[in-house]
């Protein structure tokens, strides 16, 4: 019996390369130098801090129900915490009322995380007596619950960044109605679509992930955004080389892919 | 212990650690790794009934304040949440969550509210569509002909009064739409895998907090 599981030699070798690439880009950083490109949704996040600021309104940062104990919602949820971290600092700065829903069995693994990464933004601003944990995070178990924050409250601003099901068209729809500027973002792809549709900024896919890289401006961070960026070409360059190969009858690739 | 070590080298180590044995688990075919990756799951789990308890602490104190505050209408709302929320705690604790008094309350109160809340989201995606589709750019423009020949072709009688719809959805779907979600899927799929190698080896932190609060 080999080491390695069936069907998954390539698939091993596609994560070290990816990583190789990414460490390598992280020890040449100060001779390849890599920027990143404007992300107009995150740039977009202070400015809808501010209006709920000079509107007298709460600004709701929700991490979607994927929780941190589920792989593929995992990371998701780590972009959305990534997000809640800069909405909780400049939140506390301005002095605008932060909401943090925590939603289903996913969002609920969620709560001493956010509650550390809020309450540490208070401390950072030295307003940690203002901070009132069952009033900032708070748990709403139900798709309803949370439309009921939205029209209990009426938000000026919604930033949804996380993984979500079928509810991203609902909030969306349901704090759009009550006028609040939404940036939204997701990696389900069948709600990418309800977010573009709904939201006034969005982030499609890929875009949640270097919310760090591009705020922090952190070089080794931007670096493994470039060597994500090489893998893709890469993985164009086989994808070419497979329709062209299989066109033709040749299914050396293909079988080499499934190894 | 310093607080740098406690939350984040600590954490750190862990995360590395547990990544580590997940990852090995899913490609290598070596029985100790799987049992380990098994435990890991079953402590998952845990974790996530204890956070359930912290949730329900939440629910409480924070119904409970508006009941005290008595602002508005919200605070009869929250005492019916208390209610519903101890009545089937007790249920289920006192008879189980298997037990036909726990069914009961289960089959009548939540399962046809949570069946409602579907219905709902057809109305908030037509109001949602009617505030989208405003063609105020050539690429809403572009989302508007195509929204409009997908509804259209969606309905059964579409096909007998303009036949060239079906062929034309159908080619969409398998082109367009199948190419464009291949293409997000791939970039989702590497930035999942370069975000999990940031996270593994500690250069993402914004979940640790902020080392200026620490």
């Amino acid at each position: 019996m080999s080491l390695i599981a069936n069907g998954k030699v390539i698939d091993l070798a596609f994560l070290i390369g990816i990583w190789g690439i990414s460490a390598v880009y992280i020890l040449y950083k100060e001779r390849l130098k890599f920027t990143i490109r404007r992300m107009v949704a995150i740039d977009a996040i202070e400015e809808a801090v501010g209006r709920a600021v000079e509107m007298d309104r709460p600004v709701v940062m929700n991490i979607g129900g994927g929780g941190l104990l589920r792989g593929e919602y995992a990371l998701p949820t780590m972009a959305g915490l990534t997000v809640l971290d800069y909405v909780s600092r400049i939140a506390v700065r301005l002095g605008a009322r932060l909401i943090a829903p925590m939603y289903s069995e996913g969002g609920v693994e969620t709560i001493p995380v956010a509650t550390e990464i809020i309450r540490d933004a208070f401390i950072a601003e030295g307003t940690i007596e203002n901070f009132q944990p069952e009033e900032v995070i708070q748990f709403l178990p139900v798709q309803a619950s949370v439309m009921a924050l939205a029209d209990r409250e009426k938000p000026a601003a919604n930033i949804m960044i996380g993984y979500y099901w079928h509810e991203s068209c609902i909030w969306a729809e349901a704090f759009g109605r009550v006028g609040a500027i939404q940036v939204g973002g997701t990696t389900n792809l069948y709600q990418i679509p309800f977010f573009a549709g709904a939201c006034d900024y969005v982030l499609i896919g890929e875009e949640i992930y270097p919310v760090s890289a591009y705020l922090s401006k952190d070089p080794r961070l931007i670096s493994t955004i470039a060597g994500q960026d090489t893998f893709k070409w890469i993985s164009l360059v086989l994808i070419l080389l497979g329709a062209i190969l299989v066109t033709s009858g040749n299914e050396w690739l293909t079988n080499l892919l499934k190894i | 212990m310093s607080t740098q070590l406690v939350r984040r080298t600590i954490p750190i180590i862990i995360t590395f650690l547990v990544g580590m044995i997940m990852i090995g688990q899913w490609f290598l075919q070596v029985a100790s790794i799987s049992e380990l990756a098994t435990s890991i799951q079953q402590w998952g789990i845990i974790l996530a009934a204890f956070s359930m308890g912290l949730g329900s602490v939440n629910i409480i104190i924070r119904n409970v304040r508006r009941i005290r505050r008595r602002e508005g209408t919200d605070w009869l709302y929250a005492i019916w949440l208390l209610f519903i929320f101890f009545l089937f705690s007790i249920v289920g604790i006192g008879f189980g969550s298997t037990s036909p008094q726990y069914t009961y309350i289960f089959n009548t109160i939540l399962q046809p509210l949570s069946g409602t809340m579907y219905p709902a989201s057809l109305f908030f995606l037509a109001s949602a569509i009617y505030r989208t589709f405003r063609a105020r750019s050539s690429q809403a423009i572009i989302f508007v002909i195509v929204g409009a020949i997908m509804l259209l072709a969606n309905a059964p009688m579409m096909g007998a009064f303009i036949p060239p719809i079906i062929p034309l959805k159908s080619w969409i779907m398998d082109v367009e739409v199948t190419a464009a979600y291949r293409a997000i899927l791939l970039g989702i799929g590497l930035g999942t895998i370069v975000l999990g190698f940031r996270v593994l080896f500690g250069l993402e932190t914004a979940h640790l907090g902020r080392e200026e609060a620490q």
